[in-house]
């Protein structure tokens, strides 16, 4: 009995070891292939950062087991044996890997087992690992895609060095109303305002310990403020005030559009809680989007006709100096000519070291999320030239975009994987401002995006975890009335046409 | 003695059987779980990322379950299956835990069925949810497993509890742990030592405070759900929550306090068995008392459904299958329902399919004349969300489809309806790679298999195409472009039409509009183009306005082509001015003698029910539609 079983152990312990050799690849049953593997996310010939959490992929090829190798010149490499077709990488090893390959290009290696014996290689994947790190984190909003209705939504932030991805607040939390155009001040977490809409209204104000909810409507101004912009070094916010509306097309490439029926620029200064503009900036044209300099010097802005003819009205790009002294504004100046150039331009975005503005250019209009044609282009500030950004653009509509703080990553809304739902891209900008193809924000199941509709808005990368109190902050949310806002009395009311223009003649459609 | 036992054994265990037989009639036949699913259309996806969303805050592996079986509810029997076996459920482990503690055999025979037959009444509400039968389940097993060992050593009570309270709280939520606390406590009060009493109430209410500030401050506070406060939101998750349910799940710990408080006042022995008989002069008295109870309680579950909500689901389920012919058996057959928005535009497609729409549509109160047809600038009717998508879709609006089923998606998430209707609109526009993601996700819910079949054969075999109604609506989208109006519908739909002039809908659906809106001027207008779709004569309802407007118009000449005027039309017409010029100086009696006779004219409607729907009877509708209007809007 006994020599009977340990000739079974034996036989067992052997038969696990056949086992064991026959499911992981070696020299001698492995056919090479000239091929490179399909992965989705496509993450082959990627530039990234060295401080990305792992890029977790689905392996495209048909196969029962696959072999996974991840290898630089440094280091041990990362071998992983699966049965299924997702690639989860170990997070510290991959981090390992990143830090002792920084500058230089490590490998992913793909091999399929497709039957019993037989396993085929495929040509190892390339990525390259950049030196320049990327903000650790990014904040945007998920919103189901409706137009008139929504359910639940939040800002989020997202670690982009691990999977973790936290609300900062939902609409859970303020019993369900919207909240929209989270901005932060210079990248600083500390910094932060978001609208509430609907519900207990009005706009939240974060600056360190202090959170104020203020209404920015003033009888002067046509509407609350929309979208906002901080200055980098001093206590101004520039919003637009707009009347906006939805329309519907009956063919297929537009069949939404949101427009403005008008819009101005105001400044707000919260601590002196006064809504204030000036003629250039509240005319009866459209001024929309403001986007201060890094510096403060200039506010830039876009600025659209009122042509009845909504597929005619486009936006140019506009500065304007600002003297940060006595808050007083010089001469617009037209920096892309929309009508000359034949698109509209919007979401002017500046990188941080001032040297080039990233924008979406689309046919016309500036609500860019809705225009499959809408592309990203950049504008050397040195040169006044403009140029698309070929690598990153797809067929379908290229949106909100954001600049890393030491202006070599770019990361921006894109519909191309499914056309409906816009899903957040990563690309790298050289110092000479060309674009290298970008990358899906990793997620921790590589199927994330395939089972989600959720559009990910306006994504933004801060510097550090917002962290604030979120018990104060529902409290302010819920209970507070906002805080109403005083118009600058030394404005000229008269002498303006726009914001002003309007609290006189309410004519516009509801 | 042991004769009457037997009859009155064998007759309660008849009772019960026929109380679930009836239950399951009632469930299938009058609430139709069906009904249920396309009120709540509960989101559910077999993937890991949306089980995911649910571990993450307590009670949400009960919404889960919950979800998965509502969605089931799309097959009637197979609903009807799974509420009975809930209910047989709560039934058993009522019984088990009231003769655990020795409560008389005959009053908890009265308690278990009042607490059977109410949690039976409350699915007769469409917006009840599952989950909450399944919280007190698993509160019910808590409390039956802490009575399994209720002689363990005294010692380990505490870590029992300990056990269950955590458990309970993180897979059913706060309203399980609540429940199963309250009986605990109860319990404890009665029947420990002094010392172990205070032990054990003392750490169950520790380790609930604890638990729930733990839960709060850490994973609620970082996940989704960080709106549930300490109570988990307990009278918000669901909205239906209200107070009559809770009486219904606390009346068990309820009935145990009074029964222990009895029995401490009366000091009755703990091991003495208290004994309450039914009548037991002779058999049949007790089968007629039984009965009795039996009849009041097909009359209680009878009068207490929703009959309205039923009524408008069941249209909607009958419009959503094309079964227009009982669409409008059903409307004649409950005329007092259709005051609803959602109801007249599913009767009014059902009158456009059958080809009476010019005939039939002033036999239903249009009280929310255009609104009642289309979607228009009143939109906020989160229920008519599918409809106008629906409309839309077969109007050949392919986008205005696209937008509501979005509308609806963001509204209800990932349901099958929501999903039909965005795929369906960009397979007819060609946008196949956005159809694929949805049909991929459509194959990962519970009853969407068959439609996400359908429609990959589609995006296979284009060949296929041609064959379905996609095909048909393709070929009637406008091709040129232009902007949808919803405060002027009717540009927007001559629009529709001048792209397809044989888009038949298109042009019923205007001239319907015109009607409605009391425009004849455009109705006149329009007129001529009735020719282009072969109608043998003029529809009554057209005659109506044809004579009407020549009426206001001091009869001007008017080319009707092949077509000619009934004259018992017009004959009708001098009886209703001669009412009018009869009965003018009593404008109520007027209005009375005008409804009895030509309430289903379009005289009556232009004369009476347009003017009130201007004056505000659709604002008074609005209200009242409020009731399914959620925030998020």
């Amino acid at each position: 009995m006994l020599k009977f079983l340990k000739i079974f152990f034996l036989s067992l312990f052997l038969f696990s070891i056949y086992l064991l050799f026959s499911c992981s690849p070696n020299k001698s049953n492995i056919t090479y292939t000239k091929e490179k593997p399909l992965i989705e996310p496509d993450y082959n010939e990627i530039i990234i950062p060295p401080n990305i959490c792992p890029l977790n992929f689905c392996i495209k090829e048909k196969g029962n087991a696959y072999f996974v190798k991840i290898y630089g010149k440094k280091g041990k490499s990362i071998n992983i044996l699966s049965h299924k077709k997702l690639i989860k990488i170990p997070i510290k090893k991959w981090h390992k890997i990143l830090g002792l390959n920084l500058g230089d290009t490590i490998n992913i290696e793909i091999i399929v087992k497709k039957n019993f014996h037989n396993w085929v290689r495929y040509q190892p994947l390339s990525i390259f690992i950049a030196s320049d790190s990327i903000d650790p984190v990014i904040v945007y909003r998920k919103i189901d895609p409706g137009f008139r209705f929504w359910n639940k939504m939040g800002i989020f932030q997202r670690d982009i060095e691990t999977f973790n991805e936290i609300p900062i607040i939902s609409n859970q939390a303020t019993r369900g109303n919207c909240m929209n155009c989270h901005s932060f001040n210079n990248h600083n977490p500390a910094k932060m305002l978001f609208h509430l809409r609907a519900l207990n209204p009005g706009t939240i104000i974060i600056d360190n310990d202090k959170i104020q909810k203020v209404n920015l409507s003033t009888p002067y101004t046509m509407s609350y403020g929309v979208y906002p912009s901080w200055h980098p070094n001093k206590q101004y916010i520039a919003f637009s005030v707009n009347i906006i509306r939805q329309i519907f097309f009956a063919q297929f490439n537009h069949y939404i559009e949101v427009i403005d029926y008008a819009s101005d620029i105001v400044i707000y200064d919260y601590l002196k809680n006064i809504i204030t503009t000036c003629g250039s900036l509240s005319t009866k044209l459209k001024e929309n989007l403001p986007e201060w300099a890094p510096d403060g010097k200039h506010l830039y802005y876009i600025l659209g006709d009122t042509s009845d003819d909504i597929k005619k009205n486009r936006y140019s790009l506009m500065r304007i100096p600002f003297d940060t002294n006595n808050l007083s504004f010089g001469q617009p100046e037209m920096l892309i000519n929309a009508d000359s150039v034949g698109y509209s331009i919007s979401f002017p975005k500046i990188s941080p070291n001032n040297r080039f503005i990233v924008f979406c250019a689309l046919d016309f209009g500036y609500f860019a999320v809705n225009h499959r044609e809408s592309d990203l282009w950049l504008f050397d500030i040195s040169n006044f030239k403009a140029k698309p950004l070929t690598k990153i653009n797809s067929t379908e509509s290229e949106s909100y975009h954001s600049w890393s703080s030491n202006s070599r990553w770019l990361i921006f809304s894109s519909k191309r994987d499914d056309g409906f739902s816009s899903y957040p891209y990563i690309c790298y900008i050289d110092s000479f401002g060309n674009d290298y193809k970008p990358f899906l924000l990793p997620q921790k199941d590589p199927n994330y995006y395939k089972f989600i509709y959720s559009s990910f808005n306006v994504p933004e990368f801060v510097k550090g975890k917002v962290f604030f109190s979120l018990t104060k902050l529902k409290q302010i949310a819920l209970n507070n009335k906002a805080k109403s806002v005083t118009f600058d009395s030394s404005v000229n009311i008269d002498g303006l046409s726009g914001a002003t223009w309007l609290a006189k003649k309410k004519n516009y459609p509801k | 003695m042991c004769k009457n036992k037997i009859i009155k054994n064998n007759t309660i265990i008849l009772f019960w059987i026929f109380f679930f037989l009836f239950a399951f009639y009632y469930i299938r036949f009058i609430i139709d779980p069906q009904l249920i699913y396309n009120f709540q259309l509960p989101a559910f996806l077999y993937t890991s990322i949306f089980f995911k969303q649910y571990i993450c805050y307590p009670g949400g592996l009960i919404d889960y379950l919950s979800n998965f079986l509502t969605n089931s509810f799309y097959y009637s029997f197979a609903g009807s299956f799974i509420i009975l076996a809930i209910l047989l459920i709560i039934f058993f482990q009522i019984k088990n835990i009231y003769r655990n503690i020795n409560f008389p055999s005959n009053i908890y025979f009265i308690a278990n069925l009042f607490i059977i037959v109410s949690l039976l009444g409350l699915h007769g509400n469409y917006a009840y949810n599952i989950s909450f039968d399944l919280q007190y389940i698993l509160s019910l097993a808590g409390i039956q497993t802490y009575l399994y060992f209720k002689n363990i050593k005294q010692f380990i009570k505490p870590f029992l509890l300990i056990l269950l309270w955590i458990t309970i709280y993180y897979i059913g939520s706060i309203f399980s742990a609540l429940h199963f606390e309250l009986f605990i406590v109860i319990f404890l009060a009665f029947n420990e030592t002094y010392i172990f009493r205070i032990i054990n109430i003392a750490i169950i209410l520790i380790v609930s405070v604890v638990s729930i500030l733990f839960v709060y401050y850490g994973p609620i506070m970082t996940s989704y759900y960080n709106d549930l406060n300490f109570l988990n939101n307990l009278f918000t998750r669901n909205t239906f929550l209200n107070f009559y349910p809770f009486i219904i799940y606390f009346f068990l710990s309820f009935s145990i306090l009074l029964f222990y408080t009895f029995k401490k006042i009366f000091k009755i022995k703990n091991n003495y068995k208290l004994k309450v008989s039914f009548p037991k002069k002779s058999g049949v008295i007790f089968y007629i008392y039984n009965f009795l109870i039996f009849c009041l309680i097909i009359f209680f579950l009878l009068i207490s459904y929703d009959k309205r909500e039923n009524f408008l689901l069941k249209i909607d389920l009958l419009a959503s299958n094309s079964k227009w012919n009982k669409v409008i058996q059903l409307a004649n057959s409950h005329p007092k329902y259709l005051t609803d928005r959602e109801a007249l535009l599913q009767i009014n497609r059902a009158l456009y399919y059958k080809g009476i729409m010019g005939d039939s549509l002033f036999n239903y109160k249009q009280i929310w004349s255009v609104d009642g047809l289309l979607p228009t600038h009143i939109y906020n009717h989160y229920r008519c969300l599918k409809t106008f998508s629906d409309i839309c879709f077969e109007l050949g609006y392919i986008n205005q489809s696209l937008r509501w089923g979005y509308e609806l998606i963001a509204k209800n998430g990932y349901s099958v309806d929501g999903l039909n209707c965005i795929i369906r609109a960009n397979i007819a526009n060609g946008k196949y790679f956005t159809a694929q993601k949805l049909i991929f996700m459509l194959e990962k819910t519970v009853c969407g298999n068959q439609l996400a079949d359908f429609y990959n054969k589609i995006i296979k075999n284009p060949s296929n195409f041609a064959f379905t109604l996609y095909d048909t609506n393709y070929r009637i989208k406008p091709s040129n472009d232009f902007v949808f109006d919803p405060n002027n519908v009717e540009i927007s739909l001559l629009a529709i039409f001048n792209n397809n002039p044989k888009n038949r809908m298109a042009f019923e659906y205007l001239i319907t509009y015109c009607l409605l809106k009391g425009d004849l001027q455009k109705f006149i207008t329009i007129l001529p183009l009735i020719e282009n779709f072969n109608f043998s004569s003029i529809p009554k309802h057209y005659q109506e306005a044809i004579i009407l407007w020549q009426y206001i118009n001091n009869y001007p000449k008017l080319e009707l082509g092949p077509y000619n005027l009934d004259p018992k039309i017009k004959f009708s017409f001098e009886k209703y001015l001669e009412t009018i010029n009869i009965y003018s100086n009593d404008a109520l009696k007027m209005n009375s003698i005008l409804k009895q006779y030509f309430s289903n004219t379009y005289w009556y409607y232009y004369q009476f029910t347009l003017p009130q729907y201007y004056e505000g009877i659709h604002a008074m509708g609005l209200k009242k539609e409020g009731t399914y209007y959620k925030s998020g809007e």
